[in-house]
């Protein structure tokens, strides 16, 4: 119990307030990183931004890149949104081939990635926690990692329980994710438990969002690109299959033995479906 | 500290680009979000793990979700930029924590005389190098709610943990930190308490 150790919690209390956090009035030379971290972001702002800081002028939307909509924007948007619900048994149409046999070296040079977690992944896609590959492969509800992608950084076990997500870093055959607010993630594979044969998906998209029912290995799926969106899985219930409705790049959406999955990346449509394919 | 009801408005502000508004958010919370940055990934990287996360907080502020705690929600973020760190920094670096008071007097705690200072410093210092001994998910527990101050509660959010983890997490570490205190005879004196980790 914590209350029998109320001298040593004080103890590290103290030892807390301590902590030498490069003041830099206390250390000469220190960065103070609220002021760096504001200069990053005004200096990647167009003028207006930086202007706005000191004058108080209006707002810079322009401040940062594309991402979801703030409240008021997202009013509109859900106005005007266009809501689908898809069936799985709508016309399945299996997309070209080829480019990622040679992307991704399937067959030959298997691509090694050896980079680090990209920074803020977990948060930004609201991953759950942190577990070790072989943790995260025992908890999958299916096998998860495709082979053409090489070895994930990272894994992920989230709620409910049986969704696992590895990661992997944008390489040169991986394309970054674009305005996912991380720092070069290049694939996100998600395995949900407990999901239907034919999921189903709600989309909540402007126009220039596009869902294309596709073929996954002779499974049905679905392709969702272009802009930034929203999306959340359903059950044959009509109940959420994953919590939230969050945001998603390029991604594709297919169902197999009883296992959802989720692939979203920077690859087009084609590519991103062979990748899928080597998951075994 | 600001209220909820302040930090509402000033992250519906910064929602909408005002640079300001978020600054004003960091002013509130910077200073947990640094403390936190330095026990979970070690002085060294601390400053830039937190300038890494507030920027990319910024970018991420679309999606925080209207209604919850902005503070927790910073600090997780701040928590997993550090961690990333600290993976990365790998075996090559030893988890360190530099102390304010290793170099000066410390902040604003007095001390009755030289002898219960020199007692004082050898007890912290013993405790530092017991807590680079503890396992990282026990120390990054006990880190999180006895160092950076974080709520138990908090510390479930920042880590992604259950509360009940915080809470076996935390039992069993300050539980180790004790034996090891014990072992080598320095610090509060409650040998034989310790052994229920």
């Amino acid at each position: 119990m914590a209350d029998r150790h109320d001298d040593l919690v004080a103890a590290l209390r103290d030892l807390g307030d301590r902590l030498d956090l490069g003041d830099p009035a206390v250390t000469p030379g220190a960065a103070d990183p609220v002021a760096a971290a504001l200069r990053r972001i005004t200096a990647a702002a167009p003028a207006t931004a930086a202007a706005h800081t000191t004058t108080g002028a209006a707002p810079p939307l322009a401040a940062r890149p594309p991402r979801r909509p703030g409240p008021a924007r997202r009013l509109v948007t859900v106005a005007a949104a266009l809501v689908l619900v898809v069936s799985a048994a709508a016309l399945a149409l299996p997309g070209p081939r080829g480019a990622l046999a040679r992307a991704l070296g399937i067959g030959g040079v298997r691509v090694e990635t050896t980079a680090e977690v990209p920074a803020g992944v977990a948060a930004a896609y609201d991953l759950g926690r942190p577990v070790t590959l072989d943790r995260a492969l025992d908890l999958a509800p299916g096998p998860l990692a495709p082979a053409a992608a090489g070895e994930p950084a990272g894994a992920f076990a989230g709620r409910p329980a049986g969704t696992v997500t590895l990661v992997w870093p944008a390489t040169e055959h991986l394309p970054e994710i674009e305005g996912d607010g991380t720092d070069g993630t290049g694939l996100v594979v998600t395995a949900m438990r407990g999901s239907p044969e034919r999921p189903s998906v709600i989309k909540r998209a402007g126009p220039e969002t596009t869902v294309e029912a596709v073929t996954v290995g002779g499974r049905p799926g679905y392709w969702i690109s272009g802009a930034l969106h929203e999306m959340q899985l359903l059950d044959p219930a009509g109940d959420p299959v994953a919590r939230g409705v969050r945001l998603a790049g390029n991604t594709l959406v297919w169902a197999d033995g009883g296992t959802t999955y989720r692939l979203e990346s920077g690859l087009d449509r084609s590519s991103a479906i062979e990748l899928a394919e080597t998951i075994r | 500290m600001g209220t909820p009801l302040d930090d509402r408005e000033l992250v519906a502000r910064a929602k909408d680009g005002d640079v300001d508004a978020y600054a004003a958010l960091l002013r509130t919370h910077g200073h947990v979000a640094r403390r936190l940055a330095a026990v979970v990934c070690g002085a060294g990287d601390a400053d830039e793990a937190a300038q890494d996360a507030f920027v990319k907080a910024w970018y991420a502020l679309g999606r925080f979700r209207e209604g919850s705690a902005f503070r927790p929600w910073l600090l997780r973020i701040v928590a997993n930029e550090a961690r990333n760190r600290r993976r990365a920094a790998g075996r090559r670096a030893d988890y360190e924590l530099r102390f304010a008071a290793d170099r000066s007097a410390g902040d604003g705690v007095t001390v009755a005389t030289p002898e219960a200072a020199l007692l004082a410093a050898t007890t912290r210092d013993t405790l530092r190098v017991a807590l680079a001994g503890l396992p990282p998910r026990q120390r990054d527990v006990v880190t999180c709610r006895y160092l950076a101050g974080l709520s138990e509660q908090e510390t479930a959010q920042v880590l992604g943990l259950a509360r009940g983890t915080v809470k076996s997490r935390a039992a069993r570490g300050l539980a180790r930190l004790r034996a090891d205190l014990d072992d080598r005879a320095v610090g509060p004196d409650r040998r034989g308490e310790g052994d229920d980790g």
